[in-house]
């Protein structure tokens, strides 16, 4: 477990500073200890090595009916004092909700899922072996030209105390490698894993697998501007499907940045897609017992056969849509803690086939909305990219980006991998646990 | 322990080890943020982040490591894990690490602020966005359905900075912003717009830079365009191109490009690498017009500064002079590799975040037209003042702005408003092809991403309204 005796402490103190302060009716605090590691390489070399360890608090005041938020990231607890003396003084001066909510009341049990702390997993000089090991076997190979990229570890203590009774607290341990490989003819390739373990990441299979992409490369081929049926790699799901769930937080379509406003119950996707959110999972790097609010977290269904079920919501947004609040606490924004697919029953060469021709597509970045309220984007694929013909890959190309509407692309599903990762890359909104996806009539635009 | 003894004994604690360079930065974030949505306070938000990072270079390998544990044991065990994870991941070295030795400095500056964000109640503060919030609502009150969201923003960045150099650098840099949001829904149509003006200093930014009057001219033309908005046209055609797309379009595909840390292949990983080499000071990449600089010197600006997080002497860089490379932006990394001068670019955005190279101010030069004289030779194009949605590759060189307040030309003459056209070019196409620039220059507040983990740092993206000849315009399929 990762020792917290400055973070306890804190929380403590802070926590019987604010019970004594008249007008204050709810509390709700969260102490995090994060010790991180990160180990950054360019050109098959270390760039720098980062190590943060750090202990900061956030929490939601409920002070004469209004919400007030912070986050403090300091031990000094006369600071502490004086940031909640300034925060309160602030509050006297700011209208109060005439839609309060207090946060909810008696004590509940959590429970935390099992297998996700693994001391072991985030000691450097492992890390510092397999990486050399890692780079060994990829370098060997004579298509990789060199790699980059980052290897995390990550240990994260948490703890809740809330005026309503509620206590709990929990370690977890996260390991995440994203490694770029540089190819022959200026072409890369992105893996990107995370878990809880070492051995969650499956190391060994990274040096197979790269080879198998490499020799199915095939030679340079361009295309025309249009519309594609597309495969989208776990990866391509987890960005796309990540901007997707986050417009069900409740925030969102409040201010009008969601197309899923007055969407419940309707059809927002194929009826192959089921999109849900589950910290409750063992052995998972998404594991999270409760919110910042205190709320026991739970698997939470958002997209079920292509139907939006819910909004994500806090107990403030709940109340204003007459229903509980679903454990997404963010204090303002109610936001996913994971994105999950429900997989398919089809392998990828199944989804080659459906598409006929088209094109695969391994990585993207730069996801930019002209429009969030109907969800009109924009996504750049980087690294590989392949044209399939008749449900082969034929050639690799490049210079191309995909337009459309997330919506229309979303209900244009034809079929599901049953082949699901966990991915969580530097340009992934969420943690994700996302399938191979086939899509028909994809607007793409070349340059 | 004072601050200053804790420097010194990170630093000297760090040299005991056989660093070959040592750094200290203490580092305070305040931040306050007021937001309306749809005309209702629901929340206030306050941050304060303090702590120190150490960063060293130890046998070629540099070694960062972060605490906001401000003791004497805290700083000798920060010190020690820096050391420990270098001495760790010697291994992983293939290329040794220097860095480019600046003179030293010991300085303090602030910027000054004439309506202090403390000395104004909060009452006030809320005023100042309730009242825009209300002209906001009038003006869209015509619109059967809009949605919106206002808020005001402070962030103060306190820093020291010492070094085995000799440095200690000491800055206060405030900054004060405005953001909007605004969505129109009609009749199956919508438009939306989001933005943020700002800079540094007290709130006298929010006049200075007159972001009410701005914000209220953008609700106005959004009002004035939706309804009448046409199909874009399609084809190579001259294109106008207003502060807000020039500004994305100087940072997208010049700044970014010419951060020597992703030419190195640094950022490979993560955010790319660059379609410049090593050896491309001199290289041709655009018309003579194409004059690009970055400036963290420029007062009330939004990425200000005089002394980047290295301890180096901020100046204006002129990253392209008429149409060639003249200038990368460096730090004390890229400097020792390239074998020039660090130029000050280095910085982060809290303590515990190693510095990388960041841009400042980034924006084309200004040049001698108007308005009217870049408009008036356009037989038949576009003018676009304003985008939403915009990406690029990760060399920079597949780029595309999709307008928003966008209008057909015709004789040089604006006609109507036309909807959503989209500029998908290349970096050489679009930089051959700036034939004028305007002598006008407005500037918009961005957070910029890069880095592992990311840091969105504030910078200023705007320029003049520039003329593109004869490039190619899409619309949104």
């Amino acid at each position: 477990m990762i020792p917290s005796v400055y973070l306890d402490s804190l929380m403590e103190s802070t926590y019987r500073y604010l019970t004594k302060i008249e007008g204050v009716d709810d509390i709700a605090l969260v102490g995090t200890r994060v010790r991180k590691s990160i180990i950054k390489f360019y050109r098959n070399s270390l760039s720098s090595i980062d190590n943060i360890d750090t202990s900061f608090l956030k929490f939601l005041i409920g002070y004469k009916r209004r919400r007030l938020v912070t986050t403090i990231n300091t031990i000094n607890e006369d600071q502490i004092k004086s940031h909640i003396e300034s925060l309160l003084m602030a509050a006297e001066n700011i209208p109060e909700l005439e839609d309060y909510v207090p946060l909810p009341k008696g004590y509940t049990d959590y429970i935390e899922p099992r297998g996700i702390y693994d001391a072991e997993s985030l000691s450097i000089e492992n890390a510092v072996e397999t990486l050399d090991n890692l780079f060994s076997e990829l370098l060997n190979q004579s298509s990789v030209e060199r790699v980059a990229g980052t290897y995390e570890l990550i240990g994260v203590k948490r703890t809740l105390k809330t005026s309503g009774g509620r206590y709990g607290e929990y370690s977890k341990s996260i390991v995440r490698l994203n490694i770029r490989c540089f190819l022959e003819r200026g072409l890369t390739y992105q893996i990107s894993r995370i878990g809880v373990k070492v051995k969650d990441l499956k190391l060994d299979e990274i040096p197979e697998h790269i080879s198998e992409i490499t020799s199915a490369m095939g030679s340079k081929g361009r295309v025309t501007p249009g519309k594609y049926n597309i495969v989208i790699s776990p990866l391509v799901s987890a960005n796309l499907l990540g901007y997707y769930t986050r417009f069900s937080s409740a925030y969102y379509v409040d201010i009008g940045l969601s197309p899923f406003i007055d969407k419940i119950g309707e059809l927002v996707a194929s009826e192959e897609l089921t999109v849900y959110d589950d910290p409750t999972l063992d052995e998972t790097p998404v594991a999270k017992p409760f919110d910042n609010e205190g709320t026991p977290t739970s698997r939470t269904i958002v997209i079920d056969k292509g139907r939006l079920k819910t909004y994500l919501h806090n107990i403030y947004t709940a109340k204003k849509y007459g229903v509980k609040s679903t454990g997404h606490a963010g204090y303002i924004v109610p936001e996913p803690h994971s994105v999950i697919v429900n997989p398919g029953n089809s392998s990828l060469n199944d989804l080659l086939e459906d598409i006929g021709n088209g094109l695969l597509i391994t990585n993207v970045w730069y996801t930019r909305f002209q429009n969030y309220r109907i969800g009109d984007f924009s996504t750049l694929p980087r690294d590989l990219i392949f044209i399939i013909k008749n449900g082969d890959i034929h050639a690799y190309t490049y210079n191309i980006r995909i337009s459309d509407n997330l919506v229309n692309m979303f209900k244009n599903i034809i079929s599901i991998s049953k082949d699901v990762q966990w991915v969580y890359w530097w340009d992934t909104p969420y943690i994700s646990r996302t399938p191979y996806i086939a899509i028909k009539e994809v607007g793409i635009t070349v340059v | 322990m004072s601050l200053e003894d804790l420097a010194k004994l990170a630093i000297d604690r760090s040299l005991e080890y056989d660093a070959d360079y040592a750094e200290f930065r203490h580092h305070v974030v305040e931040e306050e943020v007021l937001t309306l949505r749809n005309g209702v306070l629901k929340t206030f938000k306050k941050v304060y982040s303090e702590g120190y990072g150490v960063r060293v270079l130890l046998n070629g390998v540099l070694s960062f490591s972060s605490s906001n544990i401000l003791t004497e044991s805290g700083v000798v065990d920060t010190v020690d894990r820096a050391i420990k994870s270098a001495k760790a991941s010697e291994s992983l070295i293939n290329r040794k690490i220097s860095l480019y030795e600046e003179e030293s400095h010991e300085v303090k500056y602030l910027v000054a602020e004439s309506r202090k964000w403390e000395n104004l109640s909060y009452k006030d503060k809320l005023d100042i966005i309730k009242g825009l919030d209300e002209e906001i609502k009038d003006r869209l009150s015509i619109f059967t359905s809009f949605t919106r969201f206002i808020s005001l923003g402070w962030r103060r960045d306190t820093k020291v900075i010492a070094n085995s150099l000799g440095s200690y650098i000491q800055s206060t840099i405030p900054l004060v912003w405005i953001k909007f949001g605004v969505t129109i829904t009609e009749a199956g149509d919508s438009i939306q717009k989001i933005s943020r003006l700002g800079g540094s200093g007290g709130l006298e930014v929010i006049n200075n830079l007159k972001i009410e009057k701005r914000i209220l001219e953008c609700i106005n033309e959004l009002k004035s365009i939706f309804r009448r908005r046409k199909p874009s046209p399609r084809g190579k055609m001259d294109v106008v191109v207003g502060s807000e797309v020039s500004g994305i379009i100087a940072h997208e595909c010049i700044g970014h490009p010419f951060e020597a840390d992703r030419i190195l292949g640094r950022e490979g990983g993560q955010a790319g690498e660059s379609y410049l080499g090593y050896k491309c000071i001199g290289r041709q990449i655009g018309s003579e017009e194409v004059n690009v600089s970055d400036d963290p010197t420029m007062p009330m600006s939004g990425g200000y500064y005089l002394f980047d997080d290295e301890g180096v002497k901020a100046r204006k860089k002129r990253l392209v002079v008429e149409g060639r490379v003249n200038e990368l932006l460096h730090n004390r990394e890229t400097a020792a590799f390239f074998q020039v001068d660090s130029n000050g670019s280095a910085r982060s955005t809290s303590y515990d975040r190693e510095p990388i190279i960041r841009m400042s101010n980034t924006f084309f030069e200004p040049g001698d037209y108007s308005l009217n004289e870049l408009l008036e030779d356009v037989h038949s194009g576009l003018y676009i003042k304003g985008y939403m949605e915009w990406n690029i590759d990760d060399r920079r060189i597949n780029q595309r702005y999709t307008g928003l307040e966008a209008y057909f030309i015709e004789n040089g003459e604006i006609k109507y408003p036309v909807k959503n056209p989209v500029l998908e070019v290349t970096t050489e196409q679009l930089l051959k092809s700036l034939d004028a620039r305007g002598r006008d220059i407005t500037f918009y507040l961005g957070l910029c991403g890069k880095g592992a983990p990311p840091q969105a740092i504030p910078v200023w993206l705007g320029g003049p309204t520039l003329r593109f000849r004869n490039i190619n315009v899409g619309r949104r399929v």
